[in-house]
């Protein structure tokens, strides 16, 4: 059986932010950039797949620039097989659709039973590419999933939803997409770091129809915060005063 | 801290190798690492994950367990573990470039194979026992001694402050033979008359065991003396190569310690405005930065020459001389900045400045270094 992880490099996102000062774009001069968390949920769980004998081969897969490999060869170094690099100069300007277009016109042609991918990539968090994929194979996609087990042709996920947990099965091929899961992803070994020199990335030029894409217009922060209102007064009083307040701004 | 990028320099497979470290410690020794410290204790759960990560021996071709890793690497490696804790740090050193290294240097294929894949996989714990109560740094004046009978040796004396002494599985035990030559010797745990006291009364490196070594009349086989080893060279060597490791180690405390006190500064506010707006405070952090970023191109440079194979004694001695003594004043000042903070383990720059002060004394103390330095540049010796 052979599954994919579908990977993006994303702004590390525990760095602060800077806007240009035209507002195209956030700074990205002095960012450093990561693995989509999600995204290492998802090559996690493929992993541990891989290690219980269940997959053949993993393949990790982005669409991206040159400077985008880092992420592939984090995946090689963590287990994966092989990768493939979707080669677009400006990843950025894809939306979603645009890029599981160019994943789904690489992908019908592979013999594949299982995509991996994270709920959303954390840079633009638009949660869209697995699910479009979805539209695009035909296959049946999940979201949320926080573990996930595989049985002959069977996918079982477990996902965590705000009405609660749930279990479902999914009938191969299909397409499952991970939130925070309930195990933590791997560090790559050095041996794994060695070994990733030596596997193969495969660039292959997009394919695929080209619809409109989504623009980006103008990028802002969020305004500031205003200071809050304390109060250092003693109970009850701080209570009666913070009732002034909410009644006072009619709050209640 | 890394003002001039000089992690620019590293390549692809050298930036992973340093985020894996990074985030081994961000993950697995920050969130425990004052606890343990303040016990006086070593986390030894983390010698198997330090092992799956392949973090002992790394420099080692892989028969010998290792990944046949370039210097500048293995730098970054105790770098960052040292920004975790130099007691981690120090582990991962004595086991891959004490034990380890003597074995691989002046050891016989046989014992190559018996010891060094299993100390990799951290299966064997490894120590190294030069000095002794009278012979810290003139170890020439050692006392232990080593006699020959027939096809056994019987090795008698008292090594001290020996760096994961009591856990080790096997001792590299240097002592003098009936001619005063210098031999070492691998003495496995559990060989009658060799026992283990621990030093429980430091105030520095304390998430580390040091231990006393009494070797009483302890029976080892010729099988287990290091053939190629012999004189006073042999353990200098090892050390030589130990303490470029020592340096990059600093350097992680450095930085870290560095980090901690910018971002504080910036955060704490006394009359009503950040301490960071202060000159005084301004003046002691760039200090602290200038100094640093010194230290860490001379660790580059020092990295290419042992990756060229050009480094000498003498350019490692001038790193370590340096680094542990930047590294002792950042860590240092960086704790001033932080007030009374700075004194907890909450926060980290003291637990670094005080661990940086074996740092400044092991493997060669700042002023035998002064002293190799000045005795390269000039001419002369003065060491006694
Ligand atoms: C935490 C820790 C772990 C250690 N781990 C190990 C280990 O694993 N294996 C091991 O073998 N050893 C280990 N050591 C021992 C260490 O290498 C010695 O402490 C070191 O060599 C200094 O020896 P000493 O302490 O006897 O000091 P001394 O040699 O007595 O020096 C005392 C002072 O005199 C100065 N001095 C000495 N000679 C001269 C001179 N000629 N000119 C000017 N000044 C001089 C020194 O610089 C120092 O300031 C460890 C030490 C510590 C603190």
């Amino acid at each position: 059986m052979r599954a994919i992880a579908l990977v993006k490099k994303v702004p590390d996102t525990g760095i602060p932010l800077k806007v240009l000062p035209d507002g195209s774009d956030i700074d990205r001069s002095s960012l450093q950039y990561v693995m989509s968390p999600y995204d290492e949920y998802a090559l996690e769980a493929a992993l541990r797949l891989k290690d219980a004998g269940k997959l053949t081969e993993l393949i990790a897969l982005t669409v991206g620039d040159e400077g985008s490999e880092d992420v592939l060869r984090t995946a090689l170094a963590k287990g994966a097989d092989r990768a493939v690099r979707i080669q677009v100069e400006n990843p950025d300007a894809l939306d979603g659709l645009r890029t599981a277009e160019r994943i789904a016109a690489w992908l019908k042609d592979q013999d594949v039973q299982v995509v991996f991918a994270g709920k959303e990539a954390v840079d633009d968090a638009a949660a869209q590419v697995h699910f479009y994929l979805a539209e695009f194979l035909g296959w049946p996609a999940v979201s949320y999933a926080v573990d996930c087990e595989l049985d002959g042709d069977t996918l079982h996920l477990e996902r965590e939803t705000d009405r609660g947990e749930e279990t479902v099965a999914l009938p191969l091929p299909a397409i499952v997409a991970f939130d925070r899961a309930r195990f933590e992803p791997r560090l790559p070994s050095l041996r794994g770091i060695m070994q990733a020199k030596r596997k193969p990335i495969d660039r292959v030029e997009p394919q695929g129809e080209t619809r409109g894409a989504v623009v980006r217009v103008k990028v802002a922060l969020p305004p500031a915060r205003e200071a809050g209102t304390v109060t250092t007064s003693e109970f009850p009083q701080n209570v009666e005063e913070l009732i002034a307040f909410l009644k006072e701004k009619k709050l209640i | 801290m890394d003002y001039l990028h000089l992690d620019d320099l590293l390549n692809e497979e050298q930036r992973m190798i340093r985020d894996m470290v990074r985030q081994f410690v961000d993950r697995e020794i920050m969130p425990i690492i004052g606890e343990y410290w303040l016990k006086g204790e070593f986390p030894m759960h983390l010698v198997p994950r330090m092992a799956e990560l392949g973090l002992f021996g790394p420099t080692f071709e892989e028969e010998y367990g290792g990944q046949g890793l370039d210097y500048l690497s293995y730098g970054i490696i105790m770098r960052e573990l040292e920004r975790g804790d130099s007691g981690i740090r120090s582990f991962a050193s004595v086991q891959s470039s004490l034990a380890m290294y003597s074995i691989y240097r002046f050891g016989s294929e046989d014992q190559k194979r018996k010891y060094l894949p299993r100390m990799a996989r951290g299966e064997l714990l490894g120590c190294f026992g030069l000095t002794e109560p009278d012979a810290g740094s003139d170890p020439g004046s050692m006392r232990t001694v080593a006699r020959r009978e027939g096809d056994t040796w019987v090795l008698h004396g008292t090594k001290m402050w020996i760096t994961n002494g009591s856990v080790a599985d096997v001792a590299v035990v240097w002592a003098k033979d009936a001619e005063g030559v210098i031999r070492g010797f691998l003495v496995e745990k559990g060989t009658p008359g060799f026992s283990t006291q621990d030093i429980h009364t430091k105030i520095s490196l304390r998430a580390s065991v040091t231990s006393e070594l009494i070797l009483d009349e302890v029976r080892v086989p010729e099988a287990q003396r290091l053939p190629h080893a012999e004189g006073l060279r042999a353990p200098l060597t090892v050390l030589n190569h130990g303490r470029y490791g020592v340096a990059w180690g600093a350097l992680g405390a450095a930085e870290a310690a560095l980090d901690e006190a910018i971002a504080y500064a910036r955060e704490r506010i006394q009359f009503g405005r950040p301490i960071a707006s202060f000159q005084i405070i301004q003046q002691r952090l760039v200090d602290m930065l200038a100094r640093l970023t010194g230290v860490q191109a001379i660790g580059y440079r020092v990295a290419q020459l042992m990756n060229e194979g050009k480094a000498r004694y003498t350019h490692i001695s001038l790193f370590k001389r340096q680094a542990t003594r930047v590294a002792l004043d950042v860590a240092r000042a960086a704790r001033e900045v932080l007030g009374a903070n700075g004194i907890t383990v909450e926060y980290h720059a003291l637990r670094h400045a005080v661990n940086l002060e074996s740092t400044l004394t092991y493997e060669g103390t700042y002023d035998i270094h002064t002293l190799i330095l000045g005795r390269d540049i000039t001419g002369f010796e003065a060491f006694s």
